[in-house]
């Protein structure tokens, strides 16, 4: 009787420890998954950011669709109940975009000091240019105009 | 009369000359804004072009289409394209009420487009089914799953046996949705593409 007893509480416990560590694997998982998904709208944010300063971010789309194929790949393994792979996956997908946010930055600094250079050559030194050579026109035209009142 | 036989002539020339200094300020003055934001979503055949899509599918074989988006949006682009797989009775996107198919995404696709960029993705699939009796007299194939980009995908249909287009109805398509970054969601983009697809059996279809 005791026996009996004890081999189906030890079943019992082997089972209960079974779904704890499932329910475990799966909440590692999915708190996995939502921290890569954060990280790669953080991510597309500073991209965005970037591009709007001017910035060419092709090589930042390419770092992100890499992290999203990753994150695609987790999502699916998740839904298969492959809890371990979709955390692996998703820790990948986060280690992608590592250094992602000082690159886009840095573009973004970049391209902000070229747009500040393009708006002095091109918008302030043609304006000028141009001003400066009405102005000239006017002059040599003054001039001209005395010589030949000067020389009549 | 002098030099003022010449004014009009040296006024012009000037003013040309101060024209053309100022052009590249004119040039981003003058630039007409963009009025129209959208995204492109295409679909091209194995050969990278808008014909040879796969039609009559077998069981078991590897077919290849490319899938395109290109944005127009103003600024870069978050995506998910939602793979999904329909049969003939099963529900549709709808190109008019602009709406998405209530079937659940078979998978994902994550793709991040700059602005005036276009990003292409090969798409491999793979249908396995089999034929079987969906009636005494009308055959059906059961499709078990799909695999996609090496993949593999539960997707569980069945498509009877369609005696006037001669065909076991399959369609493949793809949604795209877009992360709307005010809500922090993904909204559909009302836009999607699919490939009609006869499920052919091994043996000959029945007349």
């Amino acid at each position: 009787m005791w026996k009996r007893m004890f081999l189906l509480t030890l079943t019992l416990c082997f089972m209960l420890s079974a779904v704890a560590v499932a329910m475990a694997a799966q909440e590692d998982a999915s708190s996995a998954l939502a921290s890569a998904r954060d990280t790669l709208v953080q991510c597309y944010s500073v991209a965005c950011d970037a591009e709007a300063a001017g910035a060419n971010i092709t090589e930042l789309q390419n770092r992100l669709n890499v992290a999203g194929a990753l994150l695609s790949h987790a999502e699916l393994a998740f839904s298969q109940g492959d809890y371990e792979s979709a955390a692996s996956l998703a820790f990948q997908a986060r280690g992608a975009l590592d250094g992602f946010i000082a690159q886009a930055d840095s573009l973004r600094a970049s391209a902000a000091e070229a747009r500040s250079w393009d708006f002095r050559i091109n918008i302030v030194g043609s304006a000028v240019a141009s001003v400066a050579i009405l102005a000239a026109g006017a002059g040599v035209w003054h001039v001209l105009k005395r010589r030949s009142n000067d020389g009549a | 009369m002098g030099v003022q036989q010449y004014k009009a002539g040296f006024f012009v020339v000037t003013a040309i000359l101060a024209l053309f200094a100022a052009s590249p300020a004119l040039q981003r003055l003058l630039v007409m804004p963009q009025t129209e934001f959208f995204t492109e979503l295409w679909l091209l055949g194995a050969e990278h072009r808008a014909e040879g899509y796969p039609y009559n599918v077998t069981s078991g074989e590897t077919y290849t289409v490319y899938l395109g988006i290109a944005n127009h949006l103003g600024s870069c682009g978050y995506y998910v394209v939602q793979v999904k797989f329909r049969n003939s009775t099963e529900s549709a996107p709808n190109s008019f009420n602009r709406t998405c198919s209530t079937l659940p995404s078979l998978y994902n696709l994550t793709v991040f487009v700059a602005d005036k960029a276009m990003v292409e993705v090969p798409v491999t699939f793979t249908l396995n089914y089999s034929l079987g009796m969906y009636n005494e007299s009308l055959p059906q194939v059961t499709l078990t799953g799909i695999r996609f980009n090496g993949l593999m995908l539960k997707a569980e249909t069945l498509s009877v046996w369609n005696a006037e287009k001669s065909e076991f109805y399959g369609s493949l398509f793809f949604e795209l949705w877009i992360y709307n970054s005010t809500t922090a969601r993904f909204q559909y983009h009302e836009r999607y593409v699919s490939l009609r697809l006869n499920l052919t059996a091994e043996s000959p279809a029945p007349a």
